[in-house]
């Protein structure tokens, strides 16, 4: 029992040095100027090249700003929308009700390349193409299936009593899912909002498709563009390179591991809907 | 009693009332494209003049163009692969994970193994192809402490797909290992109890009550296996391109390159269609013949 125990763990243990290593690698490397590098990739960064994260900053900051705004106007269009739909299902005794759900979890097994191309022709028709909106309203409809899902499971869990107390005192149902069941739902709302964050700040293609105007650039699609601005080959800015992929991770690794609890929930959750 | 009904009525149209903005959404964002493409996929486009409608020529072209034997091939590769590297290591992590004797320690290699599913994947490709590359790689160098010839890996059209694989070694960190390792959490002691006075080994009871157990997160598994394989070309796109000659050559890529680079927008419906309608087959298939036990 005893020696399986330690099995166990050394597995465990190598199998996370092996996840590791290569972000280590980059963290270890993004404090060596270029030349340091090419002459020996496992040595010692010394002296700082601090000067890479200057340059990186520089590169790509814009684009880590934009990702912010981006990811965050499209919570504000994404979640309350995904809130009142779930709440129609979850409280509703209407007619089609099932079918009108079916309609959303059916979108989760629909591989994007099918929408991909229409999506493109629409927001040009929409005249969207070459700003924000082309992202925001595209990820605030993409969530929206997961987001219904993870909601009205929620909302299903809250007792019946205090949406009947607050009928009687004369709340009609926004009043009682703005005062009431809102408040109580945080946490399932911090879910999607991770979820989603996640996935905007990860997406590279959709950007590069719809932006012409490479200032607009969220996170993904910035940092390949500062990567590429050095060229192929050769020496290139590997320094400043590896310090930007630094930057690129941290916000997004820093929120997630606040928010752990509430990131795993929803994919174990979402997960049962198969 | 009448009020009351009338009430419960107009309380019944406000509830359907609030679905309908996300429900437009959806169906503007999400349906209409999905069937626009399944339209589309039978005319000829360029993007700008009028769709002409040509039956199924997009496909038949599609099926006879030098580059699709590769592109199925490719395809099919990457699907057998991601049994391995988006199925079996999570899976194999997430027993590992449960088989810690200690409950503190085990949650902490569960944040640790989830924390990197965040990394932006442009980042986990440009390490990775950093690491693959032949100049001063770092497998290559490690490789070459024993004393193996420096491997082309990406350049390569031997290797080239084997590398895209490679990207994410040793592939516990994924979705899947968070679905599995909340399946096995799920699982109730007795029953393991009960298989330890059996006097069964690890590796059966893994067989015979774990993987039954855990039916609902395969199902979901593999469906979004499928998926990840069949739509997520952005590695190969930036690694190769589709190269060395056909050897990293994926559907997914051919329609992008269709649509964007030679607006061939039904050419590329038309493979979107497809990849649709395999992962349709693929969904069914796993959700009539995989069912839960009761």
């Amino acid at each position: 029992m005893k020696r399986r125990a330690w099995i166990v763990l050394l597995s465990v243990g190598v199998l996370i040095l092996l996840t590791y290593i290569p972000l280590l690698f980059v963290l270890f490397d993004s404090f060596k100027t270029s030349q340091a590098f090419v002459q020996n990739p496992f040595g010692l960064p010394w002296p700082l090249a601090l000067q890479n994260y200057l340059i990186a900053w520089h590169g790509i900051a814009r684009y880590l700003w934009n990702t912010v705004i981006v990811a965050a106007l499209s919570l504000i269009l994404g979640i309350p929308l995904a809130a009142a739909s779930a709440y129609g299902f979850a409280k509703g005794r209407f007619w089609g009700k099932n079918v009108l759900f079916y309609l959303y979890i059916g979108l989760l097994m629909i591989p994007w390349t099918l929408t991909l191309i229409p999506l493109f022709v629409e927001v040009n028709t929409f005249g969207m193409y070459n700003s924000w909106l082309s992202l925001i309203v595209p990820y605030a409809a993409g969530s929206q299936p997961l987001n219904v899902f993870l909601f009205r499971t929620f909302f299903e869990g809250i007792p019946d009593e205090l949406y009947q107390s607050a009928r009687i005192d004369g709340c009609s149902e926004f009043q009682i899912l703005w005062r009431i069941v809102a408040p109580l739902s945080l946490p399932v709302f911090l879910t999607g909002s991770l979820l989603l964050s996640v996935s905007i700040w990860g997406d590279y293609l959709w950007p590069t498709i719809v932006l012409p105007n490479h200032n607009l650039y969220t996170a993904s699609a910035g940092f390949e563009l500062f990567v590429q601005s050095f060229g192929i080959t050769g020496a290139r800015g590997l320094g400043p390179e590896f310090a930007a992929e630094v930057l690129t991770m941290v916000p997004i690794i820093v929120l997630i591991s606040a928010g752990m609890r509430y990131f795993v929930s929803g994919i174990t959750s979402g997960a049962l809907k198969a | 009693m009448t009020s009351g009904k009338r009430q419960s009525r107009t309380m019944q149209f406000t509830l359907f009332a609030m679905i309908i903005p996300s429900l437009a959404l959806i169906l503007l964002f999400s349906y209409y494209p999905a069937i626009r493409s399944l339209v589309g996929s039978l005319t000829f486009w360029n993007g700008f003049d009028p769709p002409q409608f040509i039956g199924l020529q997009n496909f038949i072209a599609y099926f006879q163009m030098p580059g699709f034997g590769a592109q199925i091939r490719n395809l099919a590769l990457l699907l057998l692969g991601g049994i391995v590297t988006l199925m079996v290591f999570p899976f194999l992590g997430a027993e590992l994970t449960q088989s810690v004797p200690w409950m503190r320690v085990r949650r902490y290699v569960q944040w640790l193994f989830a924390v990197p599913m965040v990394v932006p994947q442009v980042i986990l490709v440009a390490v990775w192809g950093y690491l693959l590359n032949p100049y001063d790689g770092v497998v290559d160098q490690m490789l070459s402490l024993f004393r193996v010839p420096p491997i082309q890996w990406l350049g390569n059209s031997h290797t080239a797909l084997i590398s895209i694989l490679l990207i994410g070694f040793p592939w516990v960190t994924s979705l899947a290992y968070l679905v599995f390792l909340s399946g096995l959490q799920a699982i109730p002691q007795d029953i393991y109890e009960a298989a330890r006075v059996d006097g069964s080994t690890g590796l059966e009871r893994i067989w015979h009550l774990d993987v039954p157990l855990i039916i609902p997160q395969l199902r979901f598994v593999i469906i979004i296996t499928g998926i990840t394989m069949v739509q997520n070309f952005v590695p190969i796109l930036l690694l190769t391109s589709g190269g060395p000659g056909n050897a990293t050559a994926v559907p997914g890529l051919e329609m992008y390159q269709a649509a964007f680079s030679n607006s061939q927008f039904g050419f590329g419906m038309a493979i979107g269609t497809l990849l649709f309608l395999f992962m349709l087959v693929i969904s069914i298939l796993t959700l009539k013949f995989l069912k839960p036990q009761t």
